[in-house]
């Protein structure tokens, strides 16, 4: 019985196995729940070529700016030295790290909560002998950085705005500097689309349409998922 | 498939099939002991770091993050109140030491086995990793085996009175275990360079060198002074990325041969060193190599401590030769003087302390977090401020700046050798004859561009223009530029423009055809 037992649960356990590689060799079925997770593994999703920090502010009725991550009592520092918010990739929590710093601390009413990021070339992040030895020019004593405004929050957390990543707002551009597919783009393309191929889900909106600058001036209108 | 690198133990049980040869084979579970007692004390790491937040991170009256959110599984698994947090991860703390210990063993790491991967699911920004989920697994695989049975409490427990040394112990036929545990993190293991492999196939950036480079500038881990100073050295890392993505395919049919077998771990072994100097990983390595343990077989593990047993009589003798007092801490005997002839508690006592042990332990936990006030709250003037920011800086933060065309460039390098798609020997002097190579490294996105390079004397005259279409996907485009007589001895400057705007430019030197390079060749060479 116990060898049955036994059996049986190496044969499940392999097969969770088999069935995560699989899946991730043919890519399919890596997020269709929480346990894949567990059975994939890609440890090398890639890294960009920008690096990133966020910040989580809050506006007062004064007009004053606060930070609310980390909050004033400290962050965990994981691996390195990033707040925890820095690994929100997906935006899908900072509100309510904001929401958790308002409620544990003293503070006027607030207007509305700003995710701001910026960004800047890894070059910059070469250590300064190394950067002498690859390039005559000097390295900037201020970083070059690229801001962003990511997401919009009411006080209540009701989503104002809320923006793709930087970098995927930096390849959409890339792609609207052709002019046809930009031409094709506008003729008759709705903005979204319900995603008949991400389950039932009614929050499973797929943007479809990607940067197209119109009048000349920088316009990102292609709302994220989150 | 791992059936050849089975123990002497396993050769002489009677002919049975392949699924119970593989699985059922009995042998001293050593090296998963090695694995009860190494993981947790890794993962201690972890889970010392975070518990001073356990409230804000796993927590309703905190932030949690649950990883089933991003999978869009809301309320998948229930967040508890801030009190049960800090005491069940006070529990996980208990429980892991115990583990190591090898306290209650089964009892403790079947703890472990739930709550460890429970709160990292909590928290997919800091807390959950593929290290975690890996660490999960064996933590699993140790609870449902019988790891107690070596170098643990409970096996010093249960042989106390037996007035024996401990080596002689290692031939103690009671203590054999089917492997099938060992198995399961052996193919797991298999399991995870395979799929790891997948991703980089998967990856093309990764066969090139590229992505390695940017992961060896990225500072999200530790500190990583090689991997920022390999950078320097393209070809290096196109060929490490290769070498792994080899290794990593190929680890489940080398490692399970025995001639391959301590081959293939020591290389996994500096692999997974080399990644705490250029990536800065520190906990993902020591997982790893726990799991490596699981290869050690009962025999291997003989072997070791014969040796050992050779080094201490050796060191014993030296020291008393030497008249040395320390003699007798490595004479053989002595440990026999510490082995205990008392009669072991019954078992009820035994629960009772540990279930004693297990309440204090998390009380004190609760209280002393209690204590430290995580948010402040209970400070003499009550809650802590806000932190005020700048204004400059928040305006500077909501004024979009446009990407610049420098920042679309990574590098622009000369030199006389491309290898594998890389400029090899970054140079300034150039002899005729000779062909100069420019190579232009870009970041992505950018868009299609066009690249020009023009070829300046020293005085900033104009000797000749090329350029050609960088397309979207590239990330480094080269010019070339045959040194002949055209160009004399001398000074010139090769500037890299885009958009009519100048990016980069570099000054090198035609050096006439008997002169010697001089100093001022670029360090960043392969």
């Amino acid at each position: 019985m116990k060898r049955w037992l036994v059996s049986s649960f190496i044969a499940v356990y392999l097969g969770a196995l088999g069935f995560g590689l699989a899946c991730h060799t043919l890519g399919s079925y890596t997020g269709s729940h929480p346990l894949m997770y567990f059975v994939v593994w890609d440890m090398f999703c890639g890294w960009a070529s920008f690096a990133t920090e966020s910040h989580i502010v809050g506006e007062g009725e004064s007009g004053k700016y606060y930070e609310l991550s980390p909050g004033p009592w400290g962050d965990v520092k994981a691996w390195g030295t990033l707040d925890r918010h820095n690994f929100d990739a997906f935006n899908n929590h900072t509100c309510s790290i904001a929401h958790n710093t308002l409620r544990h601390t003293q503070h006027e009413p607030i207007t509305r909560i700003l995710v701001l990021e910026e960004h800047w070339s890894k070059k910059y992040d070469m250590p300064d002998h190394l950067w002498r030895t690859r390039f005559d020019e000097p390295k900037p004593a201020e970083i070059p950085k690229y801001s962003y405004l990511r997401a919009e929050y009411g006080p209540n957390g009701e989503i104002i705005r809320n923006h793709v990543p930087w970098l995927s707002n930096q390849f959409s551009r890339v792609m609207a500097d052709n002019p046809r597919l930009a031409a094709d783009q506008r003729r008759g393309k709705p903005l979204f689309v319900l995603d008949a191929f991400q389950g039932t889900n009614p929050s499973n909106f797929r943007p479809v349409a990607v940067f197209i600058p119109d009048d000349g001036k920088s316009r990102a209108n292609s709302p994220s998922t989150n | 498939m791992l059936t050849q690198h089975a123990s002497e133990s396993a050769i002489e049980q009677p002919r049975t099939g392949w699924w119970t040869r593989l699985f059922f084979s009995r042998e001293v579970p050593y090296g998963l002991a090695i694995i009860r007692i190494y993981l947790p004390l890794v993962l201690l790491i972890d889970v010392l770091n975070r518990w001073r937040f356990a409230r804000e991170l796993f927590s309703t009256d905190g932030a949690p993050a649950p990883l089933a959110d991003n999978f869009r599984y809301l309320n998948w698994l229930p967040v508890p109140a801030g009190t049960v947090a800090v005491a069940g991860y006070t529990a996980l703390v208990f429980f892991l030491i115990a583990s190591s210990l090898g306290w209650w063993t089964r009892v403790s790491l079947l703890a472990a086995a739930v709550l460890y991967p429970y709160f990292t699911l909590l928290d997919c920004m800091t807390t959950i990793t593929k290290y975690t989920v890996i660490s999960s697994h064996m933590l699993l695989v140790l609870a449902l085996s019988n790891v107690g049975t070596v170098w643990s409490i409970d096996s010093r427990l249960r042989r106390r009175g037996e007035r024996r040394l401990p080596w002689s112990l290692l031939n103690d036929d009671s203590r054999l275990c089917a492997v099938w545990p060992q198995r399961l993190i052996q193919f797991l293991l298999c399991a995870i360079y395979f799929g790891a492999a997948m991703t980089k196939l998967r990856t093309s950036s990764f066969l090139s060198g590229d992505q390695l480079r940017y992961w060896m500038l990225t500072h999200v881990n530790g500190p990583h002074p090689v991997g920022e100073y390999l950078t320097q050295f393209p070809l290096v890392l196109l060929l490490c990325a290769l070498v792994t993505l080899v290794w990593e395919v190929v680890f489940p049919f080398v490692v399970s041969q025995p001639r391959t077998k301590w081959l293939t771990l020591g290389i996994g072994a500096v692999f997974h060193f080399m990644t705490v100097l250029t990536l800065g990983l520190f906990i993902f390595p020591q997982v790893m190599l726990a799991a490596y343990c699981s290869f050690l077989t009962d025999a291997e593990v003989q072997r070791i401590a014969r040796f050992a047993r050779r080094c201490r009589r050796r060191v014993a003798g030296f020291f008393h030769r030497h008249n040395l007092r320390f003699a007798t801490w490595f004479a053989p005997g002595h440990r026999i003087a510490t082995a205990s002839t008392t009669a072991p508690s019954p078992w009820s006592v035994r629960a009772g302390a540990f279930a004693m042990s297990l309440a204090i332990f998390t009380l004190a936990g609760v209280e002393l977090e209690y204590w430290m006030d995580p948010y402040g709250e209970r400070g003499p003037n009550g809650p802590f401020p806000l932190k005020e920011m700048s204004q400059e800086k928040v305006e500077q933060l909501l004024e979009p700046v446009p990407l610049r065309q420098s920042d679309k460039f990574f590098s622009f390098d000369l030199g006389a050798r491309v290898i594998g798609d890389h400029l090899v020997n970054y140079r300034r002097d150039f002899r005729p004859g000779e062909t100069l190579f420019a190579q232009v490294c870009m970041n992505q996105p950018h868009e299609d561009m066009w690249l020009e390079c023009t070829l300046a004397d020293s005085d900033g005259k104009l000797l000749n223009r090329f350029g050609q279409v960088a397309m979207r996907e590239s990330f480094r485009v080269y010019f070339s530029l045959p040194i002949d007589c055209a160009l004399p001895a001398g000074e010139y400057n090769m500037v890299l423009s885009n958009a009519g705007e100048e990016i980069m430019r570099r000054r090198f030197n035609v050096l006439a055809a008997d002169e010697k390079h001089t100093s001022s060749v670029a360090p960043a060479a392969n």
